[in-house]
């Protein structure tokens, strides 16, 4: 390529010359081939090498694809060649003809031949006539006197060049004498002669000027390279003129002493000027002190400095003179740049500045044209000083904790990245991440006082969890892992109070808020979602549900799900049917259809009580009989809801009577059963006139309705004892304390107590509430059969644990009846493993088990020192 | 002061007629759960109550006779297995 391009370059040159020797010379005789014709005419035998001598160029040992050449000289060379042959047009008289067959030199082949090359006719025309000429003989001059002569005026051509003078002689001329001596064979002297000459040009007055410069003190870098370019432009003039040198004996000369005329000029330049001790260390320090300012970013002229690197690659200095110095210069940079940073800022500030300097150093390398090499080593150079030394201030726990903590995801992104560099970012994060979620994941279940809103918590940390594993870890899979085990292992800690219980609070409470989430009752994290509500509902089951994947105790949300579901069927508070549709289907999946099978058990009875008091109502109605009353009748099938006390109450006769007539419509229709009323669990209407004109609907308990019943047709004013009370109703002071209270002293207060105070005491009296007053028309007084009772509360983990305690034993059984004996620690734990998905068991627990099966007779503890089981059929 | 009920939200529940805690002789599960093939306890999976007086789930007592090893007889007191009819 680059051949080619020059060899065009050369022809065009040679065209602009042809129009101005033509002119004013006509063609003539054997003498009119001019110089031109060696430049146009390759035919002639002179076979030019065109490939101009290449600026040494730094190449490196192993690499593969040497680089191009470039050279810099050419535009001045041409600039300064066409300036010359514009100006002056070449006189070729008086100067002794030259040979015209290289091969040998005393003959002339001389073609006489019309002007314009006409195609070869072997049988026509004229005969040409070939004339043979010695042309040594005709010449007058004696070739060493020729040789000086030409030498003379080649000396004051260079001395012109070398001092910035016209050269006085024509290019065409100087030319010309070159091109004689070489053809009279002492271009190997003219060579020696040139070289001195420069040699002594560069040696003494250009490193004088050098060292003579007035910034030579404080700006070596600027002297060196002003006077590298100086050179490089006179250079480009002196091999214009000693072309002729150049391609018929330097170019092709296998003899490595005789280097073309720019490689020698630069070789010049390197051995006397850079090479020289009180050069070289000045510029080389110049440098170094640039890039250093450069880093400080204090100003500096950048295109000096890549200049000067380009020069320092032009010299062939690039690798052993600039490289090793400049990097051993970084790395002391650098690795103080980490000290002094690690040290003296927070982790955040630290991170940002190293990823700073790491882009910024990138960016030096590009700008000055450093080698690829050079630019891998300052990466590694960078890594060891910023990041490795300083690893225990990168990967300081408490730090990391605390980006964790303010959720400064740009400086975990950076701490990320860099820790990438130098290795797994994983293994050095992984500690502080684990902390950090068992921590905060601990103090959000511990704070009772936040209880309620320990899930919207939990889900805002698993949310923010998640975003950190996504966005600054970019998806690693060991943190991602780290995730999942560390909210597992918090949320299924142990108590401090009850060591051998797994904290089932996370459990219930994420029970409890599913139960608000069907009710339509929680926002849910999905605040500002777009879509409808049923599909906002969905989005935040589902986000609750992932939450409960990691909940190994699932019998107690079981239990409490089960519990609120009840309660949702009970009181028809349930949001959407499809909600809830759907949810069981989700259980399904994570509980096994064992437990929903209960759940929709309970699902199909509403079903079922929908149609009977349908049928019912339709009986009645043709008997006329009915009472004025809505009724409506639930029938639960009492295995599959959760049990109930049974709570004793006197329900007023007509309204008794109206659900005996249900009770016998019903067991004749269902032989075989029994059907008991659940009153504390049923909740009614009642129309209430306070005064003339204030009637209010109230939505009431069971309980709560029997209880105002009693003041029906009673005069305003009188009052109720608390034993006339409990004797009407029937109800046991537990529930009738907590019945009264919630219509005294709640937030409705249609009764009147008679003395002040919270508390209810068995020697109140009681009154209706005459000035009851309610913005709304319908009221809902029956929140206290909303509310879990601590009771209830105890009840359920009652439940859950003697469940468990029967599932274990059942685990042990079907163990020991498939395998008959076993050793003790595999049969711990395979009834680990096959009760894991219930509710992780302790060891204790499970000894506990083995323990009451062997007082059961139902396995047996075999004699010796390992301690193996044996199963009793 | 009036009050007059306008509307009754009733809630019962059922068992089988049966002493409590009583399990099917043949399944081993209480009657208010369902035999092992059901999956809602009531009109999908019934009592059968026998004539010797023992009583089981219809499914189990069904399967039961099937087998050639009852020779019609109750699993119970191997008396003649005839159930009470309705
Ligand atoms: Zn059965
Ligand atoms: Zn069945
Ligand atoms: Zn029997």
């Amino acid at each position: 390529m680059p051949e080619k391009v020059s060899d065009q370059e050369t022809q065009s040159q040679g065209k602009k010359r042809k129009q101005n020797l033509q002119s004013p010379r006509p063609s003539q005789g054997f003498s009119q081939r001019s110089i031109t014709d060696f430049f146009g005419d390759s035919t002639l035998g002179l076979d030019v090498p065109t490939s101009r001598p290449s600026s040494p160029k730094r190449s490196r040992k192993n690499s593969e694809q040497p680089e191009l050449p470039k050279d810099m000289s050419t535009p001045l060379n041409e600039q300064a060649w066409r300036r010359i042959s514009e100006n002056r047009v070449a006189d070729l008289n008086g100067l002794p003809p030259h040979p015209r067959d290289p091969p040998n030199p005393n003959t002339n082949i001389v073609a006489t031949k019309p002007p314009r090359p006409a195609p070869f006719q072997p049988h026509a025309g004229a005969p040409r006539k070939l004339h043979i000429k010695n042309l040594r003989k005709p010449s007058k001059i004696d070739p060493d006197v020729y040789f000086n002569q030409t030498w003379g005026s080649l000396e004051a051509a260079l001395a012109a060049i070398f001092g910035s003078r016209k050269i006085s002689a024509s290019l065409e001329e100087l030319y010309r004498g070159t091109e004689n001596i070489c053809r009279a064979d002492r271009a190997g002297e003219l060579y020696i002669r040139l070289k001195a000459c420069c040699a002594t040009y560069v040696g003494d007055y250009l490193k004088d000027s050098i060292i003579a410069c007035n910034s030579w003190k404080d700006d070596a870098v600027k002297c060196v390279v002003s006077a590298w370019e100086k050179w490089n432009a006179q250079l480009g003039m002196i091999r214009s003129v000693f072309l002729y040198l150049d391609r018929s004996y330097l170019l092709n000369n296998a003899n490595p002493s005789l280097q073309p005329v720019e490689p020698t000029g630069l070789e010049l330049f390197r051995h006397h000027i850079i090479l020289a001790q009180e050069i070289e260390t000045k510029f080389m320090d110049g440098i170094m002190a640039l890039f250093e300012r450069d880093r400080q970013q204090c100003s500096i002229d950048a295109s000096l400095l890549t200049r000067a690197v380009r020069m320092v690659d032009s010299l062939d200095l690039y690798e052993t003179n600039f490289e090793p110095r400049f990097l051993a210069m970084s790395r002391e940079y650098y690795d103080r740049l980490g000290i002094l940073g690690a040290t003296s800022n927070s982790l955040a500030e630290y991170l940002d500045e190293c990823s700073q300097q790491l882009h910024k150093e990138a960016l030096r390398c590009e700008r000055y044209r450093l080698d690829p090499p050079t630019k891998r080593s300052m990466g590694l150079i960078l890594e060891e000083g910023l990041l490795k030394n300083q690893l225990l201030i990168l990967t300081d726990q408490g730090s990391i904790e605390d980006l964790l903590q303010k959720q400064d995801h740009k400086s975990l992104a950076t701490l990320y990245s860099l820790l990438d560099r130098i290795g797994e970012p994983s293994s050095y994060l992984r500690l502080a991440w684990e902390k950090h979620i068992l921590t905060v994941g601990r103090s959000i279940i511990e704070d009772e006082s936040r209880e309620n809103e320990m899930v919207q918590r939990l889900l805002e940390l698993k949310d923010s969890l998640d975003s950190f594993v996504r966005v600054p870890f970019k998806g690693d899979d060991t943190l991602a892992y780290a995730l999942r085990e560390s909210f597992g292992t918090f949320l299924n800690a142990r108590t401090k109070d009850r060591s051998e219980m797994v904290n089932s609070k996370p459990a219930e409470m994420i029970a409890k808020y599913v139960d608000a989430l069907l009710r339509g009752g929680a926002k849910g994290t999905s605040t500002g979602t777009p879509g409808d509500e049923d599909a906002r509902l969905a989005h935040s089951l589902e986000q609750v549900l992932d939450l409960f994947r990691f909940i190994q105790g699932k019998d107690v949300f079981e239990a409490f799900y089960k519990r609120d579901l009840a309660r949702r069927l009970l009181m028809d508070r349930s949001a959407s049917r499809d909600a809830e549709r759907s949810m069981i289907t989700k259980l399904k999946t994570e509980c096994g259809s064992g437990f929903t099978q209960n759940l929709e058990s309970m699902f199909k009875d509403i079903e079922i009580s929908r149609e009977a008091i349908s049928h019912f109502k339709t009986t009645r109605n043709r008997a006329g009989n009915s009472p004025n009353v809505d009724l409506n009748v639930l029938v639960l099938s009492q295995s599959a809801w959760p049990t109930y006390d049974e709570v004793p109450v006197v329900i007023p006769l007509e309204m008794a009577q109206y659900l005996e007539s249900y009770r016998n419509v019903y067991c004749e229709k269902h032989s075989g059963r029994k059907l008991m009323w659940r009153h504390a669990l049923s909740h009614c209407v009642l129309r209430a006139r306070f005064a003339p004109n204030v009637n209010k609907e109230l939505v009431l308990s069971a309980l709560q309705a029997v209880v105002l019943l009693l003041f029906n047709d009673a005069e305003f004013g009188t009052y109720l004892s608390y034993q006339q009370i409990k004797g009407g109703t029937g109800l046991d002071d537990k529930q009738l304390i907590r019945t009264l209270q919630s219509l005294a002293c709640a937030k409705y207060r249609v009764l009147q107590k008679e003395t002040k105070g919270k508390d209810i005491l068995p020697t109140d009296n009681f009154c209706v509430n005459r000035h009851f007053s309610a913005p709304k028309f319908r009221i809902k007084i029956n929140q206290i059969q909303l509310k879990e009772t601590k009771k209830e509360k105890e009840d359920t983990f009652e439940r859950v644990a003697q469940d468990r305690q029967y599932e274990t034993q059942a685990a042990i059984i079907r163990i020991m009846k498939s395998r008959k004996k076993l050793r003790h620690n595999d049969l711990i734990q395979m009834t680990i493993d096959q009760t894991k998905n219930r509710g992780k068991l302790d060891v204790p627990e499970i000894k506990k088990q083995i323990e009451r099966l062997i007082d059961k007779d139902y396995m047996e503890r075999l004699p010796g020192g390992e301690t193996w089981y044996q199963y009793v059929a | 002061m009036k009050v007059r009920i306008r509307k009754w939200n009733a809630v019962a529940s059922w068992r089988w007629d049966v002493p409590e805690d009583d399990v099917c002789g043949i399944c081993r599960v209480q009657f208010d759960g369902t035999c092992p093939n059901c999956r809602f306890p009531g009109d999908d999976c019934p009592l059968l109550v026998g004539k010797c007086g023992h009583s089981f789930h219809l499914h189990c007592v069904n399967d039961w006779i099937q087998t050639e090893s009852s020779r019609g007889l109750c699993p119970m007191c191997r008396q003649k297995f005839e159930f009470v009819a309705e």
